[in-house]
Parts: structure tokens; C-alpha cells; sequence
């Protein structure tokens, strides 16, 4: 389950900061990529809140920047 | 009381680390010794403003209280309590500037109400907001009065930032290691309260007496003197207000307690979007967190061309916020600008530009921005710009008639000093990584 959420995860961000999902693991972070900015990232976290089904308040988005954060705060 | 006056130094601060780490014998918290000495602190310039701030403390409690006992009402008890900070900021640092645009703009003549500006109320407000929403969004649990009032007041943040957050300060304070006095931390505090000092007394100090005669005379300027007198002041405002930052972290390290860093090297930015994300972090963060991604998530649909539009009004705000006057609200739309091309530049056009243009583009940005920051007028902000760009003066002008570029060159203390903030600034580590380095 786990790892099927982490599959998806970094489909999402791969998909929105349009780099291949292989240059993607548990330990990047949004300053590891030029096109993860802001934009991409309110994009990543609305999709990852539908597809969770779990809301992510504006203050969390900030602190929820990297793979890791993301897959603990949706564990 | 300001950081780099002798009662602080000498007075202040010592008498504040002996009572905080040996003031057992007091048999007074800890944390009401912090925030008596924050409140006399905050005093110091003006004990009036003290009731403003002290109200302001207890109406956010009270609105955590809300906020936190009631299920049904939490937003309407959030937005109540973020549009009374706002109006509370509104009030005492916006009125006047609205009667005089009103004034203006409808041939109206109401008088000023000449409100007292307390000191650091747009800190203390943002910081207010952020405690606010992150108890909303049950980030912070269980709230002393006592804590939340040393999270404001706090001496060391509490006039220029950084714009902390209370999870962020608040294990800091009831962590009882730091309640011992922390030779490593003292010194290495000291080291940074030292770089902050020089920074702001010979630095800013230093190139500000050119700026201000700069700007005394700009009937004087030339393409020369435009430059050097814009280039000064962007020097001179990157280490007034980062050595002011400098010794809000030294002083707080001395009490143990880590800052969030606030400036990363601004002027080595290779973009707008770079530059924001090293000057005034803390800015940044509250800027993103609780205007930016509010706004974007209210949108029905989002796309490149809102995103942008709300990047533009985020940067209004921004300006609005660095105070009641026309200029900062150029800076903002200004900078608003930049960002919104930053990003068209990034989304359609993938070009390999070397660092270098990058860098020199992105500094001349901010350089020009700065104009707009510090100077007040509109028309001396288009008489500033039109000499920078005049370049055929700089071919025929005579340079023995340029009185301000003569002035800077004649004066070596000013000369070098220029000389050493490009070297510092460009070619130098910045303070947080001079004591992060291991």
C-alpha cells in the first residue's frame, strides 16, 4: 500500500514539474528541481489531495516540501 | 532600543543573559523574565506603543480560546480574528495615506488623525496572523497565555523579524537545556551579533551619508552619480537591514534560541524567483503560505495566466506592507512584474544563458527596484531612472562638474567601503554559513 502511494506520488510531481519519473526518489526536495516551484507545487498538492482524499491546509503546504515529507503526511 | 546602540549592548543584553540563565534566585519564571525584559525593551522608544501591543496579544489569545473551545464556529472565529489584525494594522499605519489619496482624488480635505506608528506593528501582526491559522488548522494545541506573549514579544525578532512561527519557537523556550548558559552558543552569537554590528555601523552606516547627500541634491545627479547613488543605497539597505537580522540571531543564540535564517547572499540571486527566496525568507514564507496558496486554492480553475495575476497581487500586498506610501507600492507591482516575466521566461523560453548574464540582469533588477524603495516622490523616482539611462550625458558630461561623483571618489573611506561591500557581498560567504560551516 505503501509503496503504491509512493508510485503515485512521485507520478504526480513527475507528471506537474515534467521531469521523468526515474529522476524522482523519497529524498528530493523542490529545490532539487527548477520547475517545482509554487505554481507546480499548489498543482501537486490539490492532486495529491484528491487522489489521498485528504486535505492539505495552506500552512502544511509550505512545510511539505520533499517526497518524504509528502509520503509521511499522507502515510 | 536598537541593537546597535550602547544601552544594548553594554546594559541590555548583559543585564538580560545573567538574569535568564542565573536568575534562579529571583524565583520568577523564566519566560516572564524574557517577556518583562521584552516589554521594557519594547519600551524603550516609546512606552505609549506598549498598551497597543499588550491589547493586541490579548485579543489573539482570545481568539485562540475561540478558535480552539467552539466546533462549529472555527472559521468564522478565524476570519473575525485575521480581519482585526488587519484592521488594527490599517488603522494605525494606513489611515492618513488613505484620507490623503481620498483627499486627492475626490478634492476632499479631511483632516489627519496623525495616529501614533507603533513600533513593529507590521511584525507583530503577521506573526499574529500565522499563530492564528496554525491553530486553526490544529498545528498548535494547547496554548499558555504566558507562551503565546513571550512568542511575540520576544526581544530579539520583535522589531524587524524574522517572522517566526510558534512551533518553531516555543519547544525552543520550554526545552530546560536552554535555561543553562551555552559557552558555545554565546560565542558563536556573539560572533554573528559582531558581523550584524559591522555590517550596520560601517557598512550601511558608512555608504548611507552618500545616499542621503545623493539624494538631498538630486537636481545634481548624472549617469554616473545615478548609478553610484543607486548602487549605494542597495549595498547600503542589503546590510542595514541583514545586520539588523545579524543581531537579532547573535543576541537570541546568546539565550540559546535559534532564528529562522532570514537572508541567504540576495545579491548573488540569478533570478527574481532566486532573489525572493534569499531576502527577507521569513517574508517569503508568510507571503506563499498565507496569501499565495490561499488565493490559488479559492480559484475555481488553476492556470499559468491567474497563477500570475495572483503572484502580482501577492507582490502589491508586499509592497503595501513595507509601508503607507505610493513608492512601495511601485516597488511591489515592480517586483510583481519581474516574477510574473521570471516565470513566462521559465515556462516558454529554454534558452542556456550563462549565470553570469543571469546574475547581472537579475542584480540590476533589484537595483533598480531599490529606487523605487527608498525614494519617496514619484517624479525624483523618473528623475533618478532618466539620468541612469542617459548615457549620451555620460559621454559628453564633465566629469570635474560632477559634484556627487566627485564627492564619492574624493572620499576614501566611502570609496573602499564600496569596494568592500561588492567583494563581501559577491565574493564572501554570508554569516549564516560562516557559523554553519562545520
Amino acid at each position: 500500500m505503501n509503496d503504491q502511494k509512493k508510485i503515485k506520488t512521485i507520478e504526480v510531481i513527475s507528471k506537474n514539474i515534467k521531469v521523468n519519473s526515474k529522476l524522482i526518489n523519497e529524498s528530493s526536495c523542490m529545490n532539487d528541481f527548477a520547475k517545482w516551484d509554487s505554481l507546480a507545487h499548489v498543482n501537486i498538492m490539490l492532486e495529491l489531495e484528491k487522489q489521498f482524499k485528504k486535505k492539505v491546509s495552506t500552512s502544511k503546504m509550505s512545510d511539505l516540501n520533499s517526497v518524504n515529507k509528502i509520503l509521511q503526511f499522507f502515510k | 532600543m536598537l541593537f546597535y546602540t550602547l544601552p544594548y549592548l553594554l546594559f541590555f543584553l548583559p543585564i538580560t543573559l545573567v538574569l535568564f540563565f542565573y536568575g534562579k534566585f529571583l524565583k520568577i519564571d523564566r519566560k516572564i523574565i524574557l517577556i518583562l525584559l521584552s516589554a521594557f525593551f519594547y519600551s524603550w522608544w516609546n512606552i505609549y506603543y506598549l498598551p497597543l501591543i499588550i491589547f493586541s496579544i490579548l485579543m489573539n489569545y482570545y481568539f485562540y480560546k475561540k478558535i480552539t473551545s467552539s466546533k462549529s464556529n472555527r472559521k468564522k472565529n478565524l476570519i473575525f480574528g485575521i480581519t482585526l489584525n488587519i484592521l488594527l494594522l490599517i488603522i494605525f499605519k494606513y489611515t492618513d495615506f488613505i484620507i490623503q489619496n481620498i483627499n486627492l482624488l475626490l478634492s476632499t480635505n479631511f483632516g489627519y488623525l496623525n495616529l501614533p506608528f507603533p513600533l513593529a506593528i507590521s511584525f507583530f501582526t503577521f506573526q499574529s496572523i500565522t499563530f492564528l491559522v496554525n491553530v486553526y488548522d490544529e498545528d498548535i494545541l494547547d496554548v499558555k497565555a504566558k507562551d503565546f506573549f513571550l512568542f511575540i514579544i520576544f526581544f530579539p525578532q520583535l522589531i524587524a523579524g524574522p517572522i517566526v512561527r510558534y512551533h518553531h519557537m516555543m519547544p525552543q523556550f520550554n526545552n530546560e537545556a536552554n535555561w543553562i548558559f551555552n559557552k558555545r552558543n554565546f560565542i558563536i552569537g556573539l560572533i554573528i551579533l559582531f558581523i550584524g554590528l559591522v555590517k550596520k555601523v560601517y557598512f550601511a552606516g558608512t555608504l548611507s551619508e552618500f545616499v542621503d547627500i545623493g539624494h538631498q541634491n538630486l537636481g545634481e545627479l548624472s549617469f554616473l552619480s545615478s548609478w553610484l547613488l543607486s548602487l549605494c543605497f542597495t549595498f547600503e539597505f542589503y546590510f542595514d537591514f541583514s545586520g539588523y537580522v545579524d543581531m537579532a540571531t547573535g543576541s537570541a543564540l546568546m539565550l540559546n534560541i535559534v532564528l529562522p535564517q532570514n537572508f541567504n547572499s540576495p545579491l548573488k540571486a540569478t533570478s527574481v524567483i532566486d532573489f525572493w527566496q534569499r531576502w527577507h525568507m521569513t517574508l517569503t514564507y508568510f507571503l506563499t503560505t498565507f496569501i499565495y496558496y490561499p488565493l490559488l486554492k479559492s480559484l475555481k480553475k488553476i492556470n499559468f495566466f491567474n497563477t500570475m495575476i495572483v503572484t502580482f497581487c501577492v507582490f502589491l500586498i508586499a509592497g503595501i506592507w513595507h509601508g503607507p506610501s505610493w513608492n512601495f507600492i511601485l516597488f511591489g507591482a515592480f517586483h510583481g512584474l519581474g516574477l510574473t516575466i521570471n516565470h513566462l521566461y521559465k515556462r516558454y523560453f529554454i534558452f542556456n544563458i550563462s549565470k553570469f548574464i543571469l546574475w547581472f540582469l537579475t542584480f540590476n533588477f533589484i537595483n533598480i527596484s531599490f529606487i523605487f524603495f527608498r525614494t519617496k516622490e514619484t517624479e525624483n523616482i523618473i528623475l533618478i531612472l532618466k539620468k541612469m539611462f542617459d548615457i549620451k550625458s555620460f559621454f559628453y558630461g564633465d566629469l570635474l562638474v560632477d559634484k556627487l561623483s566627485m564627492k564619492f571618489f574624493n572620499d576614501i573611506n566611502l570609496f573602499i567601503c564600496f569596494l568592500l561591500s561588492i567583494i563581501v557581498c559577491m565574493a564572501f560567504k554570508n554569516s549564516y554559513e560562516l557559523v554553519n560551516k562545520r
